[in-house]
């Protein structure tokens, strides 16, 4: 397979973003309840959260699920 | 019965005698936000959605011990149903592709690059294709390349994590393991990753 314009931006992409250390998915779900309510909050991201972040940069399943909590939370507090 | 958070996850203890209420309480709370959070997804029924907060709770049940208190518990609990939710909304997404059926289609990463096939892009995008995929050739494992094929053509985590027969983290791994290894590799033959992604993001290449 001959890596087409798309996916070699994609690739590049992901290999800009790459970390010695990164959080996995297990890590990341750990602490999105209270990065999310940080963000809800409109308070800054603390250093302990930045990998949190920079995680969801690089995942798009965490961010995906990321995007659906605030949905959610934003929606439970209308009610 | 209302619970106020602090108080979740003391009633939900397996000794606690507020623990069936706890739970009825538990579950209509996730069921409301589940399904904000799946709002707009065809195969998210009420079906679904009920079958996904069971679940969830008997994940959160399991997980207890690991909730710190440093969120709300309820915001906590529906961050594990909305990722049981999305796990297993992907997986009926992608039940039907197999890894087997993306290499078949979509060739092999240990195939030779073919830069006849890009004759109007430059003979700079042109090494780059052909070292890249060299790098992928020769840095990476048969596991790591199938995890970055199956993530070139979008497949998600939990399906390539199910196919593989591993978790989901392990995925994560490999895949992490492989963009170190290929930044590195990069980086030895002379290339600065960031300018070679600004090159490629420019409308005028």
């Amino acid at each position: 397979m001959a890596l087409d314009v798309d996916q070699l931006k994609g690739l590049m992409r992901g290999l800009g973003k790459t970390r010695e250390h990164e959080l996995n998915c297990n890590e990341c779900l750990d602490k999105i309840a209270e990065f999310a309510e940080r963000e809800l909050a409109g308070k800054p991201v603390p250093d302990a959260l930045e990998a949190v972040q920079h995680h969801l940069s690089i995942c798009a399943e965490c961010s995906e699920e990321y995007e659906a909590l605030l949905t959610a939370l934003q929606h439970l507090k209308e009610d | 019965m209302e619970l106020h958070e602090r108080e979740w996850s003391q009633c939900l203890a397996p000794e606690s005698a507020d623990r069936e209420a706890a739970l009825g309480e538990l579950r209509l709370f996730l069921l409301k936000g589940v399904r904000s959070g799946l709002s707009g997804r065809a195969k998210a029924d009420k079906y679904f959605i009920e079958d996904t907060v069971q679940t969830a709770l008997l994940r959160i049940l399991d997980r207890l011990d690991s909730f710190e208190g440093r969120s709300a518990f309820s915001t906590w609990a529906l961050s594990i149903a909305l990722r049981v939710a999305y796990s297993e909304l992907r997986r009926k997404d992608w039940s039907n592709v197999s890894l087997e059926q993306l290499r078949e289609e979509r060739g092999s990463l240990l195939d030779e690059a073919d830069t006849s096939a890009n004759p109007h892009e430059s003979a700079a995008f042109n090494s780059l294709i052909t070292l890249m995929q060299q790098l992928v050739r020769t840095k990476l494992t048969d596991r790591q390349r199938d995890v970055l094929l199956a993530e070139l053509n979008a497949m998600p985590q939990d399906e390539i994590a199910r196919q593989m027969s591993i978790t989901r983290n392990a995925v994560y791994k490999l895949s992490h393991d492989a963009r170190k290894a290929l930044r590195r590799a990069l980086e030895a033959a002379g290339y600065d990753v960031e300018q070679v992604r600004e090159v490629l993001e420019s409308p005028t290449r």
